[in-house]
């Protein structure tokens, strides 16, 4: 257990730069997850936590110890491996014994404590298996326990889960982030899948183009996407461009082909500045039939409406800017049921109240 | 239909294949001293004399210790290149595994000779080492190349991973990557022995009249004689490379060796 600390790590493949003066740091015992699309550098910061990448420039210190070029095999770092790298020529129980035996502990304690870590993650019936004898969560178990045996300083995982089918990877997520929390491991996890992130960490990095965006708890960054790039990201799907016609309380005005959409924003903007906004689908508000001349919502025509289970799905063209779809997502309740009966040519009215709205600049 | 005539056409070319190879052992059982094939008259005098045969006895020796000596030093030179020209990085890396591959590309005569008037400059004047030399030379392509495509199809993440477990570098390729790629490298030895084994062009020139191998000495021995015992000879050979054949198979798994 231990903080993790990276100082204006810089990292270059010949001319090409993957991470740009990165700055981040991990608190004892803490769960952070890496999250960006493939390509922003969220697994190149890993592999240089890990040691099996040099940084081109800047500083990592795991306990408050330089580690910036300690090699890989004496930093005490376990690791979760994507494609899991387990041993194929090994048994389970050798596999999780391996990094005991490079450290050359006694043989009595080996086997102790690979029993013990085996029956953490509930596989000591496996032990003499071949990770090529057992199923898709069990080897996953496996590549945990054998990260953790040995008691390292960090955990780190690089999007272990990607290989599993939905229902066991939403099973291993809650298993993982027991494990790490009975071990009190300080962790590092890597994914592309907002959902993931979310339901793992303490608190989450959204890289882009080797920088990271924002750092903060799920529920913040969830609420207040720092930017454009981490609204995106984390499920803001309407992103429209307009001027302020009205300062405060704000008016933006959206133009799309010839008409124009109003939206009430909560914070004070001086006229005619251009904006971005952002309008979370979960967000809006919905209501069935056509809109009154006097009320704010705006009249669209539905296009798409993709019943869901629980949620209703809706593609919605202004009658206003026909340009233009907006998204939305109605949660099914007492309220809202027949939503559900929603098809494509109806009329509904959409709104989003001002204190909802995302305001980039 | 395609089913049958496919299975016509693979039993076509295995009888075709292997024949010969029934001949040579039906023949070897002959009592006469020309080739007969009357089962009544069969006998196993042939194999006594074969093996009672200085030559005969002799070359087997040398063909089989030759051949395992040649085997495991390019499977230990060709693990050695093989992975410095798959994962270092330096410049000429390419032209070096060019150079290393070219002796496949050169005629077996053209070396025999070369080699020859090397180890007669140099004064190497022992057949044996000459033809241990020859044959390293002959067999090592075989081994790099098995090691540089076992080694590229080894995802890295599993040597990376026993890094992070606390493996030094050489533990990590004894432990892992060694045994990984075990199935590629010795398959590169069995093709080296193999190879070694039967090569005739490149040996005629470095044997001498007291140190020769097994294709040498039937080809000597047929010059002057046509009787069974060749054949008998020859049916040694064939019955221990198919026993050969099975216990790696038995050890190793010949099959992934193959097949991959």
């Amino acid at each position: 257990m231990a903080e993790v600390r990276l100082e204006e790590i810089t990292k270059f493949y010949g001319s090409l730069k993957i991470i740009d003066k990165l700055n981040l740091g991990i608190g004892s015992g803490e769960f952070v997850t890496l999250l960006g699309p493939s390509g922003s550098g969220k697994t190149t910061t890993l592999k240089i936590v890990a040691g099996l990448e040099l940084p081109t420039s800047g500083k990592l210190s795991i306990g408050g110890q330089d580690m910036t070029r300690v090699p890989v095999n004496m930093r005490k770092i376990g690791m979760v491996f994507q494609n899991l790298a387990l041993f194929p020529h090994m048994t389970v129980a050798e596999n999780v014994a391996f990094g005991l035996r490079m450290r050359r502990l006694p043989r009595a304690r080996i086997e102790e404590d690979v029993a013990r870590a085996l029956d953490m993650v509930q596989l000591s019936r496996f032990s003499g298996r071949t990770p090529d004898q057992i199923s898709g969560g069990q080897q996953q178990r496996v590549a945990l326990a054998r990260a953790f045996v040995f008691n390292p300083s960090v955990l780190l995982l690089d999007e272990p889960l990607s290989a599993l089918d939905r229902k066991l990877r939403e099973e291993m997520q809650i298993e993982i982030r027991q494990l790490v929390q009975k071990l009190g491991l300080t962790a590092i996890f890597v994914t592309h899948d907002q959902e993931e992130a979310l339901t793992l960490s303490d608190r989450i990095a959204v890289m882009n183009n080797g920088l990271i965006e924002q750092c903060d708890t799920p529920a913040k960054l969830f609420r207040e996407p720092a930017t454009e790039f981490v609204a995106t990201f984390m499920g803001v799907s309407n992103m429209l461009g307009g001027r302020a016609t009205a300062g405060t309380p704000g008016v933006v005005e959206v133009a799309a082909g010839n008409g124009l959409l109003r939206f009430a924003v909560s914070r004070p903007l001086s006229t005619g500045r251009q904006v971005r906004l952002g309008l979370r689908p979960e967000d809006a508000i919905v209501e069935t039939g056509p809109v009154a001349p006097d009320n704010d919502r705006i009249a669209c025509r539905v296009e798409t409406a993709i019943f869901q289970g629980s949620v209703v799905a809706l593609g919605l063209r202004p009658m206003a800017a026909p340009d233009v779809v907006l998204h939305a997502r109605v949660t099914l309740g007492a309220t809202t049921e027949h939503m559900a009966e929603l098809k494509a040519g109806d009329m509904v009215g959409v709104g989003w109240r001002a204190n909802s709205v995302l305001v980039y600049e | 239909m395609m089913r049958l005539l496919f299975l016509g056409l693979v039993s076509a070319i295995f009888i075709f294949v292997l024949l010969p190879l029934l001949v040579v052992v039906v023949v070897s059982f002959g009592s006469g001293m020309t080739i007969n094939l009357d089962p009544s008259t069969f006998t196993l005098k042939w194999y006594g004399v074969a093996v009672r045969s200085d030559l005969f006895r002799n070359a087997l020796v040398n063909s089989t210790l030759i051949g395992a000596a040649a085997a495991a030093l390019s499977t230990g030179l060709g693990l050695a290149a093989g992975f410095a020209i798959a994962r270092a990085h330096f410049l000429g890396r390419s032209s070096l595994e060019a150079l290393l591959l070219s002796p496949l590309a050169v005629p077996g005569i053209v070396i025999g000779i070369a080699l020859l008037m090397v180890f007669s400059t140099v004064g190497l004047r022992d057949a044996w080492w000459r033809l241990l030399l020859g044959h390293v030379l002959l067999t090592f392509p075989y081994c790099v190349r098995t090691v540089i495509a076992s080694l590229s199809r080894l995802d890295r993440s599993y040597e990376d991973a026993a890094a992070t477990l606390g493996a030094s570098r050489f533990a990590v390729f004894w432990r892992v990557t060694l045994p990984m790629i075990r199935p590629g490298v010795m398959a590169g030895a069995l093709f080296a022995f193999v190879i070694s084994f039967d090569n005739v062009p490149v040996s005629i020139f470095l044997a001498d009249a007291k140190t020769t191998t097994v294709p040498l000495a039937i080809m000597t021995y047929l010059e002057w004689n046509y009787d069974p015992s060749v054949a008998a000879a020859s049916s040694i050979v064939i019955i221990s490379m198919l026993t050969f054949a099975m216990v790696l198979e038995r050890l190793a798994g010949l099959k992934k060796v193959v097949g991959g």
